[in-house]
């Protein structure tokens, strides 16, 4: 499945566990996937089914349990701190929250600064344009940097931390939600944004969101995560037409239209409620919800299947023994 | 504007921003300026601030607007009532000017006041931040030492440390320093501890920033609140552990003007020359009280959950 | 027709703040007939929070200030009767559903004994018929196992389930004539949000009660409401039924919206989303004209200086603008326009 030549990002079974108390949130429970240098893959899901907690393992901003994460045949998790320095150079996050994301008492050029004076890149009068420069080219005026975060709206917040992002020129970056807390006119305005910036510096984003249509929009490849594990990943047009996991077919027929066209069905919606990381089900993680479980489904879990190139469901129903 | 107006691709660099200043952050303010003009607004605490200021003129000013020395005596007029000619607080009882021996008390007052808080803040501070940040083991074993630290009486424990020092004003503020320290620990460690989670502080880690700077550099600025505050608090209670320190013996030696002092050595005095112990304590009252004031008036400040 | 059971006439809502005067609402018209779903949808900011709370007094008077206007709602005008009458209606017959239904619920006491506690207060029933009717509204609002639930606190439930348990509660009033469900489900997953919007939908039909549906989402606007207002930095934009503003909207700002939801189907090959520019501006510092101008794609010269009067498009449909297809030629407003814009700093 990873191909060496294009491949910027590989994931191989990874997992991310947290001890709450006496027990085990299994946040990323065996996760394996690539990204191919260039590419927008998006990560979609609904609250505990682990994909900020896999974003930010991506980074080694958790700690992982198990499996690898290759960056261009470096593991993170591997790294002395001057290699992870670099690895953090070439790597970067943009975070869901523009009020939590920028540190309130730092003004946006010193904020913006920070990363190159960290690295010990340019000369202070050369960060100092470099900084003007990406404000520019995020869309924030250059004479607000002696700002502080609080002057700014949250629309104007998120650009800035888009603009931290970039700093360094990385090649990776991983969106968290990064339009999820926007109004709706703003969010299409940073969605144009970061369009725009992957394709002016060749940028590879991973980008997560709870918004099906936004990732509908934005992405090449997506991949659908349920309680800590990817249920099905295929080509957008793939998963978004001819969606297989029963799951997915949930979560594209939960999202409400505005087609007026699809008033009169009345809302198709799942029964049960989304289940919790700390305690999943035996067999299926799915099985208590879906419409089709059947007592295989309920006892194991099933494995991973391909269909098409680039088409993985992991479903009973769509083995060849199926369910 | 009319590029704006494509339908096709993005917007051109030139115009993909929105220019206008924000709608929800009018203020041009720093977040320091607009603390100050909502710190105006308490009056206690502007009453606070004026008294700090006061004294801080008078201890600095001492050597200039006193009208004596502090430490000469004058036999003769010894025990002179208030309003006495050149003595508008009378004298004590070697005759030397009350008045001056409470101005260059206050130097001294402010002196150990800022030191010993001093001592405590940045250590405290220091160990605190270190402390919440890395957790774990460390964490454990310092908060361990500190809860042994605040078991004891905070009075017992400057008594204790002065005892051991030796008494002398140096020492009597390095007790009360070590003795204050431990709450700015707790302080500090229950801020860093909630700010280490913040976006901000990942984000920064994401890009490379080393340990040490997110501690000192980003954590520990967004967790000061708590600890000016209780600095604030904290040198009025310096003071009258001083003037404890002082009553017991164990401070400043005679004839340094200390208030605590002058209101130890004046006690059999108190019926027959009320006032040579009563304007020390005075000043003393007045000194705590201004920094009350401001400091309750810098809670309600920076407590974030007032900001609007 | 249905009767109308609370009419909106005019509002103007200010907050008069230590950094100046917020016009939060300014001349808002609206009606809500018995049975139906009306939507006050709107970006932050847009004035649709501080409607609600207006009628149901829940304002923080000062610093807000109803400055002109009434909410007549069984024939009374709700601003002008004293705060006790106004409190009273709060809970009978007007009920209110939160977005974070964690901290609406108590979490101390089981949410079995707060529904009951609905009906022992209002309906005055005794503990053991309190306690059954609740039951049965929990089953209603389709809670699994409701006896087993109702000894539950709130923290043992998940974010759809109290949810449930709100509309439950809103449902307990003794002559539920309104429901006022401000950003029900925006917390909720998407497939909680939908099980939600089902049950409201559901329930309306079955029982007739009214809900004014507060949102930001269009989607689900479109999903449940039957009619309309788009409110943008005070005013209502455009009012309408629900099939008139998503098949045919007039106002530029009601377009823009639709435009920037990426899951419009004009967008399946798009590379790009058809965004609005700029900010919405300050509050304090509008002026008279269209708020919107300053983001409009195609403002006439009237419009930085006096707000539109309403047109209407046939039937229920009105829109706020002057010139909903462009201005003509010599009106337009040229290169000029970011000086004369109606957003002042």
């Amino acid at each position: 499945m990873s191909d060496p030549m294009t491949d910027i990002l590989t994931v191989e079974n990874l997992k991310t566990y947290f001890t709450v108390g006496d027990s085990v949130v299994k946040a990323v429970d065996g996760v394996s996937f690539s990204v191919r240098e260039g590419e927008i893959l998006g990560v979609v899901g609904e609250s505990g089914c682990g994909k900020s907690t896999l974003g930010r393992t991506l980074l080694r901003l958790e700690d992982k349990a198990g499996g690898a994460v290759r960056f261009h045949d470096t593991d993170p998790f591997e790294l002395n701190a001057q290699e992870l320095k670099d690895f953090r150079r070439r790597t970067a996050m943009v975070f869901q929250d523009p009020s939590s994301s920028l540190n309130p008492r730092k003004r946006v050029d010193a904020l913006l600064g920070q990363a190159l004076r960290v690295h010990g890149i340019g000369t202070p009068a050369e960060r100092n344009r470099k900084v003007q420069d990406i404000l520019r080219e995020t869309g924030i005026s250059p004479e607000y940097r002696n700002r502080y975060p609080h002057q700014f709206s949250g629309g104007q917040k998120q650009r800035i931390g888009v603009a931290r992002a970039l700093m360094l020129d990385p090649e990776l970056v991983v969106l968290d939600e990064a339009v999820s807390a926007l109004d709706v006119s703003i969010q299409a305005q940073i969605i144009n944004l970061l369009l725009d910036l992957k394709e002016e510096r060749n940028l590879t984003y991973v980008f997560i969101s709870h918004d099906l249509s936004v990732v509908e929009f934005v992405s090449d490849r997506i991949i659908v995560m349920y309680l800590g594990r990817i249920v099905e990943a295929a080509p957008k047009r793939t998963i978004m037409e001819k969606p297989l996991h029963p799951y997915t077919q949930a979560l594209i027929g939960a999202f409400p239209s505005t087609e007026m066209k699809d008033r009169g069905k009345g809302i198709k919606a799942i029964e049960g409620d989304v289940p919790s990381p700390i305690n999943p089900p035996k067999g299926c993680h799915f099985a208590p919800r879906c419409p089709f479980a059947t007592d295989k489904c309920r006892a194991h879990y099933p494995p991973v299947t391909t269909t098409e190139e680039g088409h993985t469901v992991a479903c009973w129903l769509h083995t060849p023994e199926g369910a | 504007m009319k590029e704006l107006r494509e339908k096709t691709p993005g917007m051109s660099q030139e115009n993909r921003g929105d220019e206008t200043v924000p709608a929800e952050a009018p203020s041009d303010l720093t977040p320091f300026q607009e603390n100050w003009i909502r710190l105006r607004q308490n009056k206690a605490a502007i009453v606070g601030l004026m008294i700090i200021v006061v004294f801080v003129l008078v201890a600095v000013l001492a050597p200039l607007i006193a009208p004596m020395s502090p430490i000469e005596q004058n036999i003769a007029i010894r025990k002179s009532p208030p309003l006495t000619e050149s003595h508008i607080l009378g004298t004590d009882d070697l005759g030397r000017d009350l008045l001056s021996r409470i101005m260059y008390g206050a130097r001294l007052s402010m002196t150990i006041g800022i030191v010993s808080v001093g001592i405590a803040m940045v250590g405290g501070v220091v160990i605190g931040t270190v402390s919440g940040y890395y957790g774990g083991l460390i964490d454990r074993i310092v908060m361990r030492f500190i809860d042994i630290m605040l078991a004891f009486p905070y009075v017992l424990l400057t008594i204790v440390i002065v005892a051991v020092l030796g008494p002398s004003l140096t020492n009597a503020m390095i007790a009360i320093g070590i003795s204050q320290l431990p709450r700015y620990v707790r302080l500090v460690r229950a801020s860093v501890l909630a700010e280490k989670e913040a976006d901000y502080v990942l984000a920064e880690r994401s890009l490379g920033t080393g340990n040490l700077e997110l501690m000192f550099g980003s954590i520990l600025p967004n967790s000061l609140a708590p600890v000016i505050v209780q600095a604030t608090l904290g040198v009025g209670e310096a003071i009258l552990s001083s003037a404890a320190l002082s009553f017991l013996g164990l401070g400043a030696q005679p004839p340094t003007p200390e208030w605590g002092l002058m209101i130890a050595s004046s006690r059999e005095f108190v019926t027959s020359a009320w006032w040579i112990v009563t304007f020390p304590g005075i000043a003393t009252l007045l000194a705590v009280l201004g920094f009350n004031l401001f400091g309750d008036g810098l809670r309600d400040v920076l407590d974030p959950r007032m900001k609007d | 027709m249905a009767e109308t059971l609370l009419e909106i006439e005019n509002l103007h809502v200010s907050f008069y703040t230590v950094r100046g005067i917020v016009r939060a609402v300014r001349g808002i018209n609206l009606d809500i007939r018995q049975g139906e779903t009306v939507a006050l949808v709107g970006e932050s900011g847009c004035g649709k929070s501080v409607t609600a709370h207006a009628i149901t007094g829940l304002l923080p008077m000062p610093p807000a200030r109803i400055d002109a206007g009434r909410i007549v709602f069984d024939g009374r005008d709700i601003l002008s009767i004293p705060p006790k009458e106004h409190r009273a209606l709060r809970g009978v017959r007007i009920s209110m559903i939160f977005q974070e239904p964690m901290t609406s619920l108590n979490p101390v006491f089981k949410i079995g004994d707060q529904i009951a506690d609905v009906f022992r207060f209002h309906h005055k029933l005794d503990r053991k018929h309190a306690w059954n009717k609740a039951v049965e509204l929990l089953d209603l609002v389709k809670i699994p196992e409701p006896e087993k639930r109702a000894h539950e606190y709130a923290h043992q439930l998940s974010g759809g389930m109290r949810q449930r348990v709100m509309i439950a509660m809103a449902l307990a009033s003794p002559e539920p004539g309104l429901i006022i469900a401000d950003e029900p489900t925006t917390a909720l997953d998407v497939t909680i949000q939908a099980q939600i919007l089902h049950l409201l939908a559901q329930l309306q039909e079955k029982i007739g009660v009214s809900v004014l549906l507060i949102t930001h989402d269009m989607g689900v606007v479109a999903q449940i409401a039957h009619r309309a207002t788009v409110m943008y930095a005070g005013r209502a934009v455009e009012q309408g039924s629900v099939e008139q503003i998503f098949t045919a909207p007039r106002h530029p700002y009601t377009k823009g919206l639709l435009n920037s939801l990426p899951g419009n189907p004009k967008y399946r090959e798009a590379r790009r989303l058809e965004a609005i520019p700029g900010t919405v501006p300050d509050l304090r510092t509008l002026g008279d004209g269209c708020p919107f101008a300053n983001r409009c794609p195609h403002p006439g010269k009237k419009c930085l200086t006096t707000f539109p009067d309403g047109f209407s498009e046939g039937g229920d449909h009105q829109a706020w603008c002057w010139y909903p297809d462009g201005p003509p030629e010599g009106e337009a407003v040229g290169a000029d326009r970011d000086s004369s814009s109606t957003a002042k700093e």
